[in-house]
């Protein structure tokens, strides 16, 4: 069995058909964490005995022809801003660094009920605030394709994870592109689902109106696999669709004839590597050759996506960022009998346990949000979402797909961009006006450019009408098929 | 465009105790960032409606009964107070809200 060729669909077959056990893939993946984790840092929590107890019972529940679902059995890992109960959740962050939920949230709950076995937590900016894993409050996580660059954020830990075969996949959140940039930058697949398609309850809140949890896996097929586990209406979350959810993966093989896709010219932007633009242009040609019929198009408001994103996404940082208040949870400076009062628990408790990122986004949602400045910036930029939500929804009246890059760059390097918050807000350019308007995208691997004597990956991002999820990976499957290259892994140095 | 005591006034609104490195710091960046919401500014929005939330479903009531999954309903109070940093008999301790 080799790790390099295993995907969640071949892995779940081989379980279906007893020629491997869940004990045996879960105690595959836990060796390897053990041997190249501590080169690549993508794991805060490993929690080897559950795991392990986890697979013996699905184990003997295959035995007995009784498998909870499909993919029962599978390794897979969770970002840590997912609430798993009874295991440690820290969002990355000093603030939660003993934080213990006594509840799962609803996805923990749907992959439990499907029969998975969860190895461990996902290391991430802290919050979910970046988009190198730089801002953790624990460690940095690096590219497994060269380990002197970030595997990108804030879902790096994930997205590392998996490129490097050290899980079959991984549920990472999403609010400005936090799945797709790590995927796009570590060579796998990373889909964020329409606004409300999975259930945010017990996810850690970054920017309530934007935030989604969705899969990043080794293949489309993979991520539909998971989809179809996570998504779906839940009561503890008013905001979840009440759409029946399809067997996602069994709608994947309509050909790419005909399929409307758009290019927006403003997403080519002088500030992309020339280089990065050849793999998206290979791209667009291999979905020509296939009969896709290609038009571009001119989305205005693209160039106000960025700003809209950072007032909107940073105002509602600062609100959900305010429950953090040294006494309920979380790190504290109180003591009972002291004699310390209220605002200076609030205030210490806060300025110490509160990274530079979450900070500097709750100062600045707070300067946006103030009495004078309000009209100003937040209003204002509550408005401009209206325009970039209707540059989408006009495209699609007569496109089934847009096509865009991922990220300008391939993989930066540690440290390149972490004292300077414009120049990393930047690398978000081309994925952050997808969540103010709340549709669904997927980073898709499209190939390799060569920085240092080392391949980087690029993805290719493929964006849907809202709760067109189906359609989407469908496309994003058939490229897959066309793209003209195989499943890669990084060579890792054991330690 | 926005100077130190505007940073404090924010710092007070966040309740985060920052030293005056950190203010000196903040500033520089909130400065950079608002130079780059300059540009917004200038757009006419006047008859624009404002987007909060993007699925359009409204008046989300759910039926008036208490819902607890069994699998997940802490089994002690104990359990549910694990997290809170000072607690006594049950009870969450706090600071002194209303001074005497």
């Amino acid at each position: 069995m080799k790790v390099q060729e295993l995907t969640i669909a071949k892995a779940s077959k081989l379980l279906a058909d007893g020629k491997i056990t869940s004990i045996e893939l879960t105690k595959l993946y836990l060796a390897r964490i053990k041997k190249f984790d501590p080169e690549i840092n993508a794991f805060l929590l490993v929690n080897e005995e559950a795991a392990l107890s986890q697979a013996r019972e699905s184990d003997k529940r295959r035995l007995n022809n009784e498998p909870k679902s499909r993919l029962d059995g599978i390794p897979i890992s969770l970002k840590d801003l997912i609430c798993q109960k009874n295991v440690k959740t820290t969002a990355g962050s000093k603030i939660l660094s003993n934080f213990v939920p006594p509840y799962d949230a609803t996805v923990v709950r749907k992959i439990k009920e499907a029969g998975l076995v969860i190895l461990g937590k996902n290391n991430l900016d802290a919050f979910a605030h970046g988009s190198s894993t730089e801002n953790s409050d624990f460690k940095v996580t690096k590219n497994p394709w060269d380990t002197s660059r970030v595997p990108g954020g804030s879902s790096g830990g994930s997205a590392a994870a998996v490129c490097s075969g050290l899980c079959l996949g991984s549920i990472g959140t999403d609010t400005g592109g936090s799945i797709r940039q790590p995927a796009s930058l570590c060579s796998v697949v990373g889909l964020k689902p329409t606004y409300g398609r999975v259930s945010r309850y017990g996810v850690i809140a970054m920017a309530s109106s934007l935030d989604v949890v969705g899969p990043i896996t080794r293949t489309v097929e993979d991520a539909a696999l998971l989809l179809e586990v996570i998504a779906g209406h839940d009561q503890l979350d008013a905001t979840t669709l009440n759409d029946p959810i399809p067997i996602y993966s069994k709608e994947m093989d309509s050909s790419l004839k005909g399929v409307r896709i758009a290019v927006p010219k403003e997403y080519f932007t002088p500030g992309m590597d020339a280089d990065v633009e050849e793999k998206i242009t290979n791209a667009i040609d291999k979905f020509k050759q296939a009969g896709a019929k290609i038009t571009e198009v001119l989305m205005p408001h693209t160039a106000y996506a960025l700003e809209t994103y950072y007032i909107i996404q940073p105002a509602e940082v600062s609100s959900n960022l305010s429950r953090y208040d040294g006494l309920r949870y979380g790190f504290s400076v109180f003591k009972k009998g002291s004699n310390q009062k209220l605002e200076d628990v609030y205030f210490n408790s806060r300025g110490q346990g509160f990274g530079n990122e979450a900070k500097r986004r709750i100062m600045l949602g707070t300067y946006v949000l103030s009495a004078g400045y309000y009209d100003a910036y937040y209003k204002k930029a509550m408005q401009l979402r209206t325009k970039v939500k209707m540059d989408f929804e006009n495209i699609f009246r007569s496109a089934d797909i847009i096509l865009t890059p991922v990220s300008p760059t391939p993989a930066f390097k540690i440290g390149e961009k972490s004292d300077d918050p414009i120049k990393m807000y930047l690398s978000d350019i081309y994925t952050v006006p997808i969540n103010p308007a709340g549709v669904p995208a997927i980073s898709v691997p499209a190939g390799f450019v060569k920085r240092d004597g080392k391949d980087l990956p690029v993805g290719v991002q493929l964006i849907a009408p809202m709760r067109k999820e189906a359609g989407l990976l469908n496309i994003a499957h058939q490229f897959e098929k066309i793209r003209g290259f195989d499943l890669k892994m990084p060579k890792i140095n054991e330690t | 465009m926005i100077n130190k005591d505007e940073v404090s006034t924010v710092v007070k609104l966040a309740r985060l105790d920052l030293t005056a490195s950190e203010v000196k710091k903040y500033a520089v960046h909130l400065e950079k960032v608002l130079k780059l919401f300059e540009k917004i500014k200038k757009i006419k929005t006047d008859d624009v409606c404002e987007t909060s939330q993007v699925t359009g479903l409204e008046n989300v009531c759910e039926e008036d009964k208490f819902y607890w999954d069994e699998n997940q309903r802490p089994k002690s109070q104990k359990e549910l107070l694990a997290g809170v940093p000072e607690s006594e008999d049950g009870l969450i301790i706090v600071p002194k809200v209303i001074e005497g």
